[in-house]
């Protein structure tokens, strides 16, 4: 009978060891996936630096303009967009075909700092 | 003592940088404030269209300026005279200083004289130029103790109060619109776009621009003046956090032409800043995406009239 339960205990503390190194490994492996700000920064700023895009720098795209909506909610002054100023001034339509992969309030966003970047570039910011 | 001019030629109207700051005055009549008309800080090229020397033996300079270039609108109140310490004066332009024309007669006695002074007229010449050399480096020292104490008074004035107050009500919480410079006149002026508001704060009333990099010209018409061209503000103020509170701050930047302006709402280097929207961090302050921008303004407005 005792070495039975004794089976039992020793089955239920590596069935927690498992689950426990389990929890960390996911918790690790999402740490690492979580981008801090300058680093996101740093992609839109090299992704900024291609002039002329095609449609194989769409997915790119969709990834920089996904690091400007989370940007966006630390960030009031609103400078990752106007990294991307030159490159939406003169890649209009790519920009749009990205536009319409993100969600309505994503999208709310989006259209709000474009009509914004098309503002400053026509009359200035006084 | 160090020298006062560094002469980079010794022709006919010599062009020297001066080394101290000086006042500019409208006469030649070297004590007190009643005569001078402004400041112009170290490192300020002159032009010396006169040169006459005075009983006590310091010169009297009178001057063309040329730079900086925000003094140089001075020249139009003609004659401008400088102060020149008897010690500071380089040997070869006190020879050349006997020739200088004394048409009114006032030249020192000195000038041209052939015969040894006496020890009474030495002991006399003495005394003139200590409390002449005192006086003026005493007004002039007082200037710039002046000048610190005016932008202390800048920045707890009720002027500035007003428009703190302003851009925090009206642009906390805010995201940029990129309208920085159309919110910061706003806030200056205490004045919307369309004239509501009290309006006659640190501007009289808001007005159109365009680009944000031009309040370094568009402010001064409003008698701000920038204190990254004061040379002795230039070496203290190297980032916003080293502004003045209630300090306009103007940017250029590489991403577009028309730069960025904010105000800078506490002072020390924990503070806030308004543009168009409120942050705890100076545009170069951002994420590291504030290395785009640079400085190239602090306005403050030096002399305020007191507000009730």
């Amino acid at each position: 009978m005792n070495s039975k339960s004794n089976l039992n205990y020793k089955f239920i503390n590596v069935t927690l060891l498992v689950i426990l190194l389990t929890i960390c490994f996911t918790v690790a492996s999402r740490a690492s996936d979580v981008k801090t700000p300058r680093e996101l920064v740093s992609e839109v700023i090299i992704f900024s630096n291609k002039e002329i895009l095609s449609v194989d720098d769409l997915p790119g795209l969709e990834q920089q303009l996904n690091n400007v909506l989370i940007l966006d909610k630390t960030d009031n002054s609103r400078l990752a967009p106007e990294i991307l100023m030159k490159s939406y001034l003169k890649n209009k339509s790519l920009y749009q075909q990205a536009f319409i992969k993100f969600n309505k309030s994503q999208r709310l966003i989006l259209q709000e700092m474009f009509s914004d970047l098309e503002n400053l570039n026509k009359n200035g910011n006084g | 003592m160090t020298t006062l001019f560094l002469a980079t030629n010794t022709f006919a109207n010599e062009i020297v940088d001066l080394t101290r700051n000086s006042n500019v005055r409208s006469s030649r009549y070297f004590y007190g404030h009643e005569n001078v008309i402004d400041l112009i800080p170290l490192g300020s090229t002159v032009e010396i269209l006169n040169s006459r020397k005075l009983p006590s033996g310091a010169n009297s300079l009178e001057i063309k300026i040329l730079k900086p270039v925000d003094k140089i609108n001075l020249n139009q109140k003609a004659p401008l005279y400088i102060w020149q310490s008897v010690v500071n004066i380089p040997k070869h332009i006190s020879d050349t200083e006997a020739s200088a024309d004394c048409p009114d007669g006032s030249c020192s006695a000195t000038v041209g004289e052939s015969q040894p002074l006496t020890d009474v007229q030495k002991t006399a010449q003495d005394i003139t130029q200590k409390i002449e050399d005192q006086n003026s480096e005493e007004s002039e020292n007082l200037d710039a103790n002046n000048f610190d104490n005016s932008v202390k008074k800048y920045s707890n004035s009720l002027q500035v109060k007003r428009t703190i107050a302003w851009a925090l009500e009206k642009n906390s919480g805010r995201h940029s619109r990129k309208m920085c410079y159309q919110k910061v006149k706003e806030a200056l002026a205490t004045e919307f776009v369309n004239g509501k508001g009290p309006g006659q704060n640190l501007i009289p009333k808001w007005f159109a621009s365009q680009s944000a990099k031009n309040a370094t010209t568009d402010l001064k018409k409003f008698g701000f003046i920038n204190l990254l061209e004061k040379s002795s503000f230039h070496k203290i103020i190297l980032d916003p956090k080293d502004a003045p509170k209630g300090a306009v701050l103007v940017y250029k930047t590489s991403l577009h032409k028309y730069g960025h302006i904010e105000i800078k709402l506490d002072d020390g280097p924990v503070s806030r800043y308004a543009a168009d929207y409120v942050s705890d961090h100076a545009i170069t302050d951002q994420q590291g995406l504030g290395k785009k921008y640079q400085l190239i303004g602090v306005m403050i407005k030096p002399e305020l009239k007191d507000l009730k």
